[in-house]
């Protein structure tokens, strides 16, 4: 239909519309192509008409056809009738409804004038209501047509009459309408109110921060990466388990790994562990391709010996350890240590004290060895080296040690040296600690410094220059520190059984062999007897053996050496062979030596011959002799007072004497090792606690706490401990009065000493030597 | 120390009086050496770890230039003593005697 109409419109008339358009040639009445709204032209009129289409008039062209919509169904029937049963005939059908009713809503729009309006709507919106035909109409709210239009005819008539006279009364009307509230109403008298607040206006501030400096990283991770990891570290692996196959702690390693097997092989691994031996840890580490689970033990066990490999390079904490479980152990024994202060010896009239035994420290492997020699450390209160060596000459036990204690840790030794031959001998240096000499049975001189191993980090032994040129030919018994040189190099003297002293210094930079231990033979010691005529008519002269020496602690050039014949000399560093006097001690050979720690003139000896002897060093006789009835095998000044000393005798008892309380009887003799089965060898004052260490000929040593009444201090008035510069002046006093006591003014000997001009004499003569260094 | 003189040193601390196990625990807190069994060592790593850790940084905090030594805790059935290090921690446990 559509197209058919623009036909006829397009024959009928000429558009005139402007507008938007195509822009193409438009006018009216012309002739040629243009085109219509509809984008047709008259070229398009031409039309292709098929040739049996009806052809028309133009009247009948025309013809308007008028086509309707409408929702009546034409093919519906129209005379449709049915049956029905009451009138008994056929009746017409009721049409059945052809619409279906898809949506229904009811409108609330009501066409403004409408009769439903003001119905409804008494009051109005519109200003027209001020009409006064309105406002009569709204008191009396009309039902019909007929009465609103009959109003309306008299609304009308009343206007034209009461216009004139009532127009007051339509103002008045008026205002009252205008004053009734022209309000909307709803069903629920419900009224809105609002109102709006100021908005505030929403500023936006930001500081932007320097982001923190970012890398990425990235990898890869699947099963194939991971799997090459493990094989290229299981064949790292059998590297590993060698050594520690070799060093035989792997199997220790296996138990510790019972946890960490997989549960599949552990009918198989305690099979393996019930072999346990070596070959079968390396076989078990080449078979790392038999079985998957046992590539996996085994890399675990692999992976332990690694790992303790590395342990044993960072074991300091098992050291610290051991010294806590110690603590734990000898919880008691340090409290002991620490406070225990025997009351009793503060009853007892006499002024004896009594020793009480602390530790024992031994091991093992110096069961047989006899303790030789001990040396506190000064710096370090609770560190001590002892040497292992052999007194008996008969059946010499060849091999000797020297270890380095601490009494934190009396199971095990903190330091150990195995020696070459028996130690005689050792002294710990008294400034550097680190610092031990030794001598030792052969007549070496062993020098062994304490020092971190840059291997390991961890404190080793190492030996300096122990096979040096021999410079004494027999044991050497004593080695004693000296005040470093003028080099600041430290140095020590040793005396050896062939009589000789010599002087090792230690000398990092000497040209000379040795690793810088260079010695210099000081003194011999003749014996004061003419020389001896040997077997083919040659004199000899006799060399004393010297069994003890001792340095003066303030006079540093003096020492004294005792000998096996018995002897003493005094010697000078500075003099050589010379010597300031001679003692004729003992009988039997002096066991030990010592200065006094106070008094510049007295030192203490001891010997075999069952006497302790005090002697001043201007005479040659003693001041104090106690005759004991045993033999005497080791004695020691105590270094907190002048006139205190203990001794140790053969049969294992300790004697303690305070020449101060009684001068001729022990204040302490106690027993502080087994009779008759062990002899104590060596005794040795802690240079700050009150204690002191016996060493016996089983390697063992015991320690021991002296009671308060051993250890009297001077006290001032106030009950202070004197100290320092008046404490040394008491103590000397102390022993001068002593001695006075016991000295005969007009018969004391002089003693050979050498005069002054011998002593520039010999000064030079050495310094030209160049010997002999103070 | 090498690895005998570690076995050694092990062996010896076992043989004191009243020490009951030894556990050495590496970095991360996994034992790789302990006398006790398992389960108890990995308990005791675990939990020492913890304590070690905590105890440190509180010894840090105090004064930056201290460190912590080790640790000994007195309980009522034993004492426990811990020895931290860098790589390794070592823990011992231990009946205290009683006089």
């Amino acid at each position: 239909m559509a197209p058919g109409k623009p036909q006829q419109q397009d024959q009928g008339k000429a558009p005139q519309e402007g507008g938007a358009s195509k822009g193409k040639k438009r006018g009216k009445g012309r002739r040629g192509n243009f085109e219509d709204d509809y984008g047709y032209s008259r070229r398009d009129q031409n039309l292709a008409k098929p040739p049996d289409q009806e052809k028309l008039t133009e009247t009948q062209l025309k013809e308007e056809l008028v086509r309707n919509l409408s929702c009546v169904d034409p093919a519906k029937m129209k005379n449709r009738v049915v049956w029905d049963a009451n009138e008994k005939g056929f009746i017409l059908a009721q049409d059945e409804e052809q619409t279906i009713h898809m949506f229904h809503l009811d409108s609330e729009l009501i066409f403004k004038d409408s009769q439903e309006e003001i119905k409804e709507y008494p009051f109005s919106l519109s200003e027209e209501v001020e009409d006064p035909e309105f406002v009569e109409k709204k008191s009396p709210p009309p039902a019909s047509a007929d009465p609103s239009s009959s109003n309306d005819g008299i609304s009308d008539e009343q206007k034209a009459t009461e216009e004139a006279e009532d127009a007051d009364e339509k103002e008045e009307i008026a205002q009252a309408k205008e004053e009734k509230p022209t309000k909307l109403l709803n069903q629920f008298n419900f009224c809105e109110r609002a109102s709006q607040t100021l908005n505030n206006p929403i500023r936006e501030h930001s500081a932007q921060t320097v982001p923190p400096p970012r890398s990425s990283y990235k990898d890869y991770c699947n099963a194939w990466i991971i799997y090459d990891l493990y094989e290229s570290d299981t064949a790292n692996r059998p590297k590993a388990t060698k050594k520690v196959a070799a060093g035989g702690g792997g199997g220790e390693g296996e138990e510790g790994e019972e946890g960490e097997k997989k549960e599949g092989a552990e009918g198989e691994e305690k099979k393996d562990k019930a072999k346990d031996t070596k070959k079968d840890k390396e076989r078990e580490g080449k078979v790392a391709a038999k079985e998957k689970v046992r590539v996996r033990k085994a890399s675990i066990l692999e992976g332990t010996a690694a790992q303790e490999a590395a342990l044993a390079k960072s074991a300091e904490g098992l050291k610290i350890l051991e010294r806590l479980v110690m603590q734990n152990v000898f919880n008691d024994v340090l409290h002991d240590f620490k406070y225990y202060e025997d009351a009793s010896d503060e009853f007892r009239e006499t002024g004896e004290g009594t020793i009480l035994p602390l530790w024992k420290f031994a091991y093992d492997r110096a069961k047989k060895h006899h303790v030789t020699s001990i040396s506190w450390a000064q710096s370090e209160p609770d560190m001590f080296a002892v040497s292992y060596g052999s007194f008996n000459f008969m059946h010499p036990i060849l091999d000797g040690m020297v270890l380095i204690w601490s009494l934190r840790n009396t199971a095990f030794p903190e330091h150990i040296w195995m020696a070459p031959k028996g130690a005689m001998s050792c002294a710990i240096h008294p400034l550097q600690d680190c610092l031990v000499a030794v001598g030792l049975y052969d007549g070496n001189v062993a020098l062994l410094q304490l020092r971190e191993n840059e291997e390991n980090s961890n404190r080793s032994v190492i030996l300096k220059n122990c096979h040096i040129v021999m410079k004494h030919r027999s044991p050497i018994w004593s080695v004693r520190w000296a005040d470093n040189d003028m080099d600041n190099n430290p140095n020590f003297y040793s005396c050896g059984m062939d009589g000789q002293v010599i002087h090792w210094v230690i000398d990092p930079s000497a040209s000379g062999g040795g690793g810088g231990l260079s010695g210099t033979p000081i003194a011999t010691l003749h014996l004061p007897v003419p020389p001896v005529q040997g077997p083919d008519g040659t004199n000899y002269n006799l060399f004393g053996c010297a069994r003890a020496m001792a340095i003066h602690p303030k006079e540093r050039s003096t020492f004294l050496v005792g000998t096996a014949e018995g002897n003493i000399f005094q010697c000078s560093m500075l003099y050589g062979s010379r010597f300031q006097q001679i003692y004729n001690a003992h009988f039997l050979p002096v066991a030990a030596l010592e200065w006094n720690y106070f008094h510049p003139d007295v030192f203490l000896s001891c010997s075999e011959d069952w006497t302790i002897k005090v002697w001043d060093r201007n005479d040659s006789e003693p001041m104090y002799v106690f005759e004991i009835g045993v033999a005497i095998l080791d004695c020691a000044w105590a270094p907190y007072s002048s006139t205190v000393f203990a001794a140790v005798t053969e049969e294992g008892k300790t004697l303690v004497y305070d020449l101060n309380v009684n001068k001729e009887k022990p204040i302490c003799c106690q027993q502080v090792v087994t009779k008759k089965k062990v002899r104590p060898n060596r005794i040795a004052f802690n240079p700050y606690y009150p204690l002191i260490v016996v060493g016996d000929d089983r390697g063992q040593l015991t320690t021991l706490k002296l009671s308060p009444n051993l250890r009297n201090l001077p006290r001032d008035p106030k009950g202070h401990i004197v100290d320092g510069e008046p404490r040394v002046t008491f103590e000397i006093n102390k022993m001068t009065k002593l001695l006075s006591l016991v000295r005969d003014p007009e018969s004391v000997t002089g003693p050979k000493t050498l005069t002054l001009a011998d002593e520039k004499q010999a000064k030079n003569v050495l310094s030209i030597m160049g010997a002999g260094k103070k | 120390m090498s690895n005998n003189e570690v076995e050694e040193a092990i062996k010896r601390i076992m043989s004191h009086k009243g020490v009951v196990g030894l556990i050495v625990i590496n970095h991360e807190g996994i034992p790789i050496k302990s006398t006790l069994e398992n389960s108890l060592s990995v308990q005791y790593a675990a939990q020492v770890t913890q304590m070690v850790d905590k105890t440190r940084s509180m010894i840090k905090e105090l004064d930056n230039n201290n460190d912590l030594t080790f640790i000994r805790l007195r309980t009522k059935k034993h004492e426990v003593l811990v020895c931290p290090e860098k790589e390794y921690s070592m823990i011992v446990i231990q009946n205290p005697i009683d006089t």
